[in-house]
């Protein structure tokens, strides 16, 4: 009787080792897993924040260097066709104040060598302009110091001359045409 | 046993609380408007920077014009001036006119090519074959 009562004791013991054992072994891969998680996620946080800091810094570049960024922005014809239609009026303007008769076309095209850009394209100019030779070469070195990203592809002045020098009137009095054509690069966005 | 159930249970409520902080963080992160990224901008002002850089090589016709009229003596008349690129680094100009006599415009031909400088003048045979009211045309190569 002693011993059957000593063996449920030795049994009872046993299940709660074993019990015990269970429970250790179940919460221990819990901890495991939980401390694993909570690894991962600090670890994320670390690698999100670094790149975070590394936009902030880069953000911060970027607000400091505004202005340099617009005079840059300057150098191009504006996003937009209003941008487009003021650029043109300017050139416009510009052959009026040097009593040249003008007539042009334009239209848009991609800038060689950034065919797939979305941030460029160009505006291509054919202008025909008439007047007198000072008038003509002032438009034309004018064209050529515009503040703006432009490339003169060809220009072509001529006069007409009947041949015969003898009976040539002044050469400054005579009436020159001009063809320009140029492209400007314009902003897209 | 009696260490670890107590410390799960601290770690996941630490857990919990450290969610329940970070979450309104991130949303107002994620939420955040600022405008476009760093590197989009900065992708913008390179295309800007290649396309000055693509226009920069230009040549300035009026300097090249210049140099054909302040090289033109008083035998020759002008009537036709033009410029256009061949290649990058190439540009022709055409120059027609008239010449009084044939010493007038052998004298431009060599002042374009040894006073002015121009890589070449070409002038076709046949402009020689009248004495005077000489209609010409040259051919100028400028390579930069």
């Amino acid at each position: 009787m002693k011993l059957n009562y000593s063996k449920r004791i030795l049994v009872l013991v046993i299940i709660m080792f074993v019990g015990v054992i269970t429970l250790n072994v179940t919460f221990s891969n819990l901890l495991l897993h939980k401390i694993s998680d909570i690894n991962d996620r600090v670890s994320q946080l670390d690698i999100s924040s670094q790149e975070r800091e590394k936009e902030l810094g880069l953000r911060e570049g970027i607000i400091s260097s505004k202005a340099e960024r617009e005079k840059l922005a300057g150098y191009f014809v504006g996003e937009g066709n209003v941008e487009t239609v003021e650029f043109t009026k300017y050139l416009e303007d510009l052959a009026l104040k040097n009593n040249l008769t003008q007539s042009k076309s334009l239209n848009y095209e991609p800038v060689s060598g950034l065919e797939s850009s979305s941030v460029v394209s160009a505006i291509r100019f054919r202008f025909t302009i008439m007047g007198k030779w000072t008038n003509i070469f002032t438009f034309l070195q004018l064209i050529e110091n515009l503040p703006k990203v432009l490339s003169l592809d060809s220009v072509s002045l001529s006069t007409s001359l009947d041949g015969d020098l003898a009976k040539e009137i002044r050469p400054e009095a005579r009436i020159w045409q001009a063809d320009l054509d140029f492209t400007v690069v314009k902003l897209k966005i | 046993m009696a260490y670890i159930i107590p410390y799960y249970i601290f770690v996941v409520k630490n857990d919990l609380l450290v969610t329940r902080q970070f979450k309104p963080v991130v949303n107002v992160e994620n939420k955040e408007d600022i405008g476009p990224s760093a590197s989009q901008i900065i992708s913008q002002t390179l295309d800007q920077m290649k396309a000055i850089e693509l226009y920069n090589a230009n040549f300035i016709p009026s300097i090249y014009f210049n140099k054909i009229i302040s090289n033109k003596n008083d035998d020759i008349r002008l009537t036709k001036l033009s410029f256009n690129v061949l290649t990058k680094n190439q540009a022709q100009f055409i120059v027609s006119g008239i010449s009084r006599n044939r010493e007038g415009l052998v004298a431009f031909i060599e002042d374009l090519k040894f006073k002015a400088g121009f890589t070449s003048v070409e002038s076709p045979v046949s402009d020689f074959a009248n004495e005077s009211n000489i209609s010409f045309t040259l051919n100028i190569k400028q390579t930069i």
